[in-house]
């Protein structure tokens, strides 16, 4: 089956104006959109650019807008969209620095600020970590869907409010900033508020709901920042309930304990000589 | 006053607006009679329970409106200065039509 791609093509150094350039070629049970241009590439048009990386949907490098939807070409089955023309896309809300690769440093300056790591009054411990902090797989749960987050920015892509609005935080930011208030080893709710609750911050969200439907890994930004309005009102009310924070753990206290539980699987192969 | 804070009062007085009209609605339109007569009108200016209940009605309403107005402009014009200038201005209007509600409203109670 020959299947056409009409391919976004934009070179800001050399075109006055973006335009579509059209290639036709043979698709087969399996092959992605990134495959396809791949093809297209090699066998078409060299000149052809975008982001590539794993090929498996865990970098987040190759997500473009694929007949109007935000989508991780590596993991979009051309056959499944089951259409005979496909355009892609550069992903919205983000400038292109060449056909379909775009500009991603606004998502890395907006996640930037709304610090993405453990932050922790025990600072000596943070900065010279030398036991672990327990946490139990239900505290893990709270927060482990929002940790799946790869950063390709289709989420962003999709929300009508940083198409309008690039300092609006956006969803990518957001959820990650809910990621970390809900692990319990974080206490840096109040360090964060400042961004959070600022005039672009997670109140500008219309709650279009799109973010969720786009994401390639099956993340909600919608819910997570629902859940951090909440926390937010509660806070500004003075409702807010405490937050346990995770304690340290001696490295290895469990070990002490029940050493016979933890110990080493025997070799399954000869110990090398 | 931070972002949380206006949002929740913006949830809240959205909230009240529906009971409010659910008031007016059912007075004005469902419960017969004839509301805008000019007997009626004079009636409902010398209680006290009218003036007070549009005076929440027109404070909850305004804010309510010029919120979701802000929030708009904001993603129109999102620079810090704009943003405070439209803040600015949003309060201005709210302050000057409150009053002008107030006077309507509190003035025919008060010459009554």
């Amino acid at each position: 089956m020959k299947v056409k791609f009409k391919v976004f093509r934009f070179n800001p150094s050399k075109d006055d104006k973006p335009y579509y350039s059209e290639y036709e070629i043979e698709v087969y049970k399996g092959m992605t959109v990134l495959s396809a241009l791949n093809e297209i590439k090699e066998k078409i048009d060299s000149t052809l650019s975008w982001r590539q990386s794993c090929r498996m949907g865990v970098c987040g490098s190759c997500a473009m807008v694929i007949n109007g939807k935000p989508s991780l070409a590596c993991q979009t089955q051309v056959l499944e969209l089951k259409t005979d023309e496909i355009t892609i896309e550069p992903l919205k809300s983000f400038p292109v620095i060449k056909d379909l690769a775009c500009d991603l440093n606004n998502l890395f300056k907006h996640h930037t600020s709304i610090k993405p790591y453990i932050i922790r009054k025990d600072i000596e411990e943070t900065v010279n970590p030398k036991e672990e902090y327990i946490q139990t797989p239900e505290e893990l749960e709270n927060y482990l869907q929002f940790a799946y987050c790869i950063k390709c920015g289709a989420c962003i892509s999709a929300c009508p409010v940083s198409q309008s609005n690039e300092d609006f935080l956006g969803p990518q930011a957001l959820m990650s900033a809910l990621r970390y208030i809900y692990d319990s080893r974080d206490n840096g709710f109040e360090e964060r508020l400042a961004i959070l609750d600022s005039p672009n911050g997670c109140f500008r969200c219309h709650f279009a709901q799109s973010c969720s439907y786009v994401c390639p890994k099956g993340v909600d930004p919608a819910k997570a920042i629902q859940f951090l309005k909440r926390e937010i009102v509660l806070y500004s009310i003075g409702i807010k309930k405490k937050k346990k924070i995770s304690q340290l753990q001696e490295l290895g206290e469990k070990l002490k304990e029940t050493p016979e539980k933890y110990k080493y699987p025997e070799f399954t192969i000869a110990k090398p000589q | 006053m931070k972002e949380g804070k206006l949002w929740f009062f913006h949830i809240i007085s959205g909230a009240f607006l529906i009971i409010l009209l659910g008031g007016h609605m059912y007075y004005m339109h469902l419960s017969g009679g004839d509301p805008l007569s000019v007997e009626n009108t004079f009636k409902r200016a010398k209680d006290l329970f009218f003036p007070l209940s549009y005076t929440i009605f027109v404070g909850l309403a305004l804010f309510h409106g010029l919120y979701g107005l802000r929030g708009i402009l904001f993603e129109r014009f999102n620079t810090t200065f704009s943003q405070k200038v439209i803040n600015v201005i949003l309060i201005l209007i709210g302050i000057l039509f409150f009053i002008y509600a107030l006077l309507t409203t509190w003035i025919p109670y008060l010459r009554r």
